[in-house]
């Protein structure tokens, strides 16, 4: 009898705290008339997302009567799962994720194409001669897979090489750190003009005993190359969006975002600091260079910032479907620009197209310090 | 007419199709929950109308296992290969140090405290380390995963059959005037065999967790462990899952075989049968 009690005060005691931990919902505080909502990164706290914790930072989602929670990503977190599984509102991954996440039957909408360039790239050592993507075949390519092979595997095949059969080529899954690139252990590596290339620019050559210098290195832009694809992008669940004051809400945190970006063109240090306040990993010379890649790939935005391209679209959906085997082209229906647009129109007197917007010489430092 | 109960004749130990026969029963029951665990699975998903990314259904596994099956044997294939490796060199490494142990008690004093500090690095943390010590596409940063998972379990284990020896036993082998040598061949070593072959058992399970666990920070496309991370990153969850399924079976065969060695070095032994 004693044991049944306990068993039962227990159950009572885990079923109290399952529902408080139970995550943000979308009823409005009485108190405090905020919206929770809650959103899930696609990578560790960096400036890929400085948009973001400057929205936070400087009021933006408040004053669009928002309580925004940002969760942080990092490896084995696959924000299309976290979003569908309601653990948060919205995500920010790559639109070929969203779109395998679909096919799959996984019902997740994009609702703002953030980013209109991409930052992926193949690395090699000048000295190697590999500096076309023809020249890499039968050696060994790294990438992260998991949905970010795409844009390398098109570019692979563009040459006439078969990637996802390691045929003509080797393909190898590399690891989050680009020790293995340093160590020459692969032949190309992937790597974000945001992230990973600095990681190598603020290594020392043993050699030399300087940091490595653009003149070392191959940077091979798979926009260049023409097999590019659309990347972060803010997305959630069509059942999220069924209710008209879930939408009001999904705009204003668009729009609120968007500020925030908008703020991270003009005040890159500003921004710099405020993604320092919140804790990354790497320090804050790698941060200022990752806050100046990252605005490369937004603006200029000829048409306002996170409004979709459709030709960009289509490239990134045929690309999908080849490399990941879907049965057929994603459409129009991965995304919606009507949020997206009544987003800018409360953006009106911003400006939202940053064409005046000129990247800056950032100098490396040692270690991202 | 007898109606006296007739005391049936013993079986004769050796025989083989009773002993097949007395085998298959045995697993009748087993049999039989896995039966029922694919059904309640497999309805389960279509009554509750359970995501399909959350969990697939057995025969969406099964048919993904299918068309896939040469890839995903060729990758378990792989990845059995640094379990394998780890294996061995885990295993030897474990047993030569045991060996010293028992013979040099000092030895054993010395080395101990670091093999239960091995026993307690956590994998997760160390896959990392192996993969910047050798190179993250290379079988052997797996192998380097398995052989320290596979050191502590059999150390120990052989550590305490080399040493649970009965003092009658060895009593008598020095009344023969048998040297150091003598003793262990003809004692501590067949006392020990049951302790060794019931570590290597685990050790068999371990090496493969350990070879995937470090396929998931880096390696080749042709690796298991990075088939599986890749799958279900891309919600090719049925695929995910084939994945894990074979990983299962390679674990299992191999358990199996060191089971089937097992019986024929202690064939002489004792029966230990349950």
């Amino acid at each position: 009898m004693r044991r049944n009690v306990a068993v039962v005060v227990l159950l009572a005691v885990a079923v109290g705290v399952l529902s408080t931990a139970a995550g943000a919902t979308t009823r409005s505080s009485g108190t405090q008339k905020l919206t929770k909502v809650t959103l899930q990164l696609k990578w560790v706290t960096q400036a890929q997302f400085a948009g973001y914790y400057a929205a936070k930072a400087k009021g933006y989602y408040k004053a669009a009567g928002l309580d925004v929670t940002i969760k942080p990503g990092g490896p084995n977190i696959i924000p299309e799962q976290v979003v569908a599984g309601g653990q948060a509102q919205f995500g920010i991954d790559w639109l070929s994720s969203l779109m395998l996440s679909r096919a799959k039957g996984v019902g997740l909408v994009s609702i703002s194409q953030v980013f209109n360039k991409s930052g992926l790239t193949l690395l090699t050592w000048k000295d190697t001669g590999i500096n076309t993507v023809a020249k890499m075949k039968n050696k060994k390519v790294a990438n992260w897979l998991g949905g970010n092979e795409f844009e390398v595997f098109a570019a692979l095949a563009k040459y006439g090489m078969d990637p996802a059969h390691n045929k003509g080529v080797t393909i190898v899954q590399e690891p989050f750190t680009m020790d293995f690139f340093l160590k020459r252990q692969a032949d190309a590596a992937s790597a974000m003009t945001y992230n990973e290339l600095a990681q190598v620019l603020e290594a020392k050559n043993p050699k030399t005993g300087k940091l490595y210098t653009m003149s070392d290195l191959n940077v091979i832009k798979m926009q260049a190359v023409g097999t590019s694809m659309l990347e972060d992008n803010i997305f959630t669940t069509s059942n999220y969006l069924k209710s008209a004051a879930n939408r009001a809400t999904a705009t204003k945190f668009i729009a609120a975002s968007l500020k925030g970006w908008i703020y991270c063109r003009d005040h890159a240090k500003d921004c710099v600091n405020t993604v320092l306040a919140n804790g990354p990993a790497l320090p804050r010379g790698h941060q200022t260079w990752q806050m100046n890649e990252i605005n490369a790939l937004i603006w200029p935005s000829p048409k306002g910032i996170g409004l979709m391209d459709p030709a960009s679209y289509a490239r990134s959906a045929k690309i999908v479907a080849t490399y990941g085997k879907l049965k057929k082209v994603p459409g129009h229906e991965a995304y919606r620009t009507d949020l997206e647009q009544a987003a800018l129109a409360q953006l009106s007197g911003v400006d939202t197209k940053g064409l005046n917007w000129k990247k800056a010489v950032v100098h490396v430092t040692p270690g991202g310090n | 007419m007898s109606t006296q109960p007739v005391a049936v004749a013993p079986v004769p130990r050796g025989a083989l199709s009773n002993r097949v026969g007395r085998r298959a029963l045995d697993w009748a029951p087993a049999a039989v929950v896995l039966v029922l665990a694919l059904v309640f699975w497999q309805e389960s998903i279509a009554v509750f109308n359970i995501k399909r990314f959350l969990a697939p259904q057995p025969s969406a596994i099964a048919s993904a296992f299918w068309d896939h099956r040469s890839e995903l044997l060729r990758a378990g294939w792989f990845t059995f290969q640094e379990a394998l490796g780890g294996f061995v060199i885990g295993c030897s490494v474990a047993i030569v140090a045991a060996l010293a142990l028992a013979r040099w008690r000092g030895v054993g004093r010395a080395l101990m405290p670091y093999a239960i500090a091995a026993n307690a690095v956590p994998i997760i943390a160390f896959a990392p380390i192996t993969n910047a010590w050798f190179s993250p596409f290379d079988k052997t940063s797996k192998m380097a995963i398995a052989a320290v998972l596979c050191f502590f379990p059999v150390f120990v284990n052989t550590v305490r059959g080399l040493t649970s020896v009965r003092p009658a036993s060895i009593e008598l082998m020095r009344s023969y005037a048998a040297g150091e040598i003598d003793i262990f061949r003809r004692v501590r070593v067949p006392t020990a065999l049951p302790f060794v072959f019931t570590a290597l058992k685990i050790a068999t399970v371990l090496s493969m967790i350990g070879a995937i666990v470090g396929e998931y920070f880096g390696g080749s496309f042709n690796a298991l462990g990075v088939l599986i991370f890749s799958k279900s990153s891309t919600f090719d969850f049925e695929e995910a899952w084939a994945g894990i399924g074979v990983a299962c079976a390679f674990g299992i065969a191999f358990y199996l075989a060191v089971a089937g060695l097992e019986r024929l070095a202690l064939r002489g032994a004792p029966s230990t049968e349950e």
